[in-house]
């Protein structure tokens, strides 16, 4: 009962914070009943596929963006689950499925609730602590350049990703011990963008010029809380900074003269891909989302040698489909009631 | 300097500072945004980064803790009031306001 607890508890204090109307293009409940059982099937058929191959939940898990994006979809499946047309079993084996992966991150917290997301192993974050090219935040070290540039490629992912998906190509996560080198109380956070060049959904994009990017930071006596959506909550986070490293399509970057033009960089493709979105018909728009939500899939349809690309069954469930009307607000209690009742078999 | 209390809403990144109001529509009022200007917008998104970077505070009609310009808000250190549902329709272009994202609060300083 505790891990139900825990799910359903996160989900609720997470949905405190968010304001539906705010979301675009559009909620995701707007679309997603049309085409979401086709897609979950498949992903479903896919799962049994890599386990006939002999791929561990661990490696299924690994070949998906990361755990904000998996928590994400597991509510999701909660929410829709009654629209699945699976039997019972099935529908059980993959609430399970997506728990057991998330447990592989974090069996302590594998929800958010107490506010870790943990996607690296302690011998990984060993690694990347003695090896990462630290900076320390002092006068001459512009840290306003460095903060422009996380909001320039955390919007770029945003105008690719639509504000529903974006953890389809990013993962902040953390707070990880860094106390054995950086003193008492330090601990590190990652802001990681894995991937700014999605060109199986946008063609457009080969031409930019990076393909990830990872912002590791050390904060001394900061409390930090991420929550079921891999969002940090606090209304404050960079004032106790005191080091920083840079990851440049995977390789360590220290040109910190250059971080303001690469911010600059990230601001103006965001702001030029979003418009193109915005140009977008409305029909185009609702066939971008549903290619977005499956490519979030597409690291384990790759692995099991399928399509990750939508159906054109699901293509045809949401043309000349008026959007769902909004639902923007709805009763938590009620809410929080239904979720246990739809984890009450499982 | 005598302040009126305006706006309330909810303070999605901390911090208290002052500007002028530069109400943001359409793509139209890019380029007259300044830095240290005060962004006033039903909510943001991604083609307004650029000025957001420019910006001393933001604030929104809609959005929660976790909306875009909550998020940019807190990356950038700018106090950020979301959810006050009018900031469209009662701030003027030109006002001098403080922005208090501790509280959720915007005062108008100079109208």
């Amino acid at each position: 009962m505790s891990w139900k607890n825990d799910l359903v508890g996160s989900i609720i204090n997470t949905l405190k914070t968010v304001d539906l109307r705010a979301t675009l293009p559009f909620n995701l409940e707007r679309l997603t009943p049309y085409y979401y059982d086709l897609l979950i099937r498949k992903v479903f058929q896919a799962i049994k596929k890599a386990a006939a191959l002999g791929y561990t939940p661990e490696e299924v898990s690994n070949a998906l963006p990361g755990p904000a994006n998996i928590r994400t979809e597991l509510n999701v499946l909660l929410d829709y689950l009654h629209l699945i047309k699976l039997d019972k079993g099935d529908k059980s084996f993959l609430i399970r499925y997506f728990y057991k992966m998330l447990r592989l991150f974090n069996s302590k917290d594998p929800f958010c609730r107490r506010g870790k997301n943990l996607w690296l192993s302690p011998q990984e974050v060993k690694k990347l602590l003695k090896t990462a090219p630290w900076q320390k935040v002092a006068s001459d070290i512009p840290l306003p350049d460095l903060r422009k540039l996380n909001v320039g490629v955390g919007s770029l992912l945003y105008a690719l990703f639509t504000d529903v998906f974006p953890s389809a190509a990013s993962e902040f996560h953390g707070p990880y011990d860094a106390s054995e080198m950086f003193g008492k109380g330090s601990a590190m956070l990652i802001d990681d963008f894995f991937d700014l060049k999605p060109i199986a959904l946008w063609p457009q994009v080969k031409t930019f010029k990076h393909q990830s990017l990872k912002v590791l930071s050390i904060y001394k006596g900061g409390k930090f809380f991420i929550d079921y959506y891999g969002n940090l909550t606090q209304k404050s986070d960079s004032r106790s900074r005191t080091h920083f490293a840079l990851f440049l399509d995977n390789s360590p970057w220290g040109d910190l003269e250059k971080i303001g033009k690469l911010a600059f960089y990230f601001g103006n493709r965001a702001v030029r891909e979003y418009e193109k979105f915005k140009k977008l018909e409305p029909e185009e728009v609702k066939k971008k989302f549903i290619e977005i939500h499956s490519y979030q899939y597409k690291g384990l349809f790759d692995l099991v040698k399928m399509d990750w690309r939508p159906s054109e069954e699901m293509y045809k469930r949401v043309k000349d489909r008026k959007l769902l009307k909004e639902k923007v607000e709805f009763d938590l209690d009620d809410y929080r009631k239904e979720l246990f009742h739809i984890l009450e078999p499982i | 300097m005598s302040k009126e209390k305006l706006l309330q809403g909810i303070g999605a990144s901390a911090g208290v500072m002052t500007g002028k109001v530069r109400l943001v529509n359409s793509p139209e009022d890019f380029s007259s945004f300044k830095e240290g200007n005060v962004l006033v917008a039903h909510i943001t998104d991604p083609s307004m980064t650029l000025i957001i970077m420019k910006a001393a505070a933001i604030v929104t009609d809609i959005g929660g803790l976790t909306s875009h310009p909550a998020i940019v808000s807190r990356e950038l250190g700018i106090p950020c009031v979301v959810a006050t549902e009018k900031a469209t329709q009662i701030l003027k272009d030109g006002a001098k306001v403080k922005v208090d994202g501790n509280k959720g609060e915007v005062y108008v300083l100079e109208k």
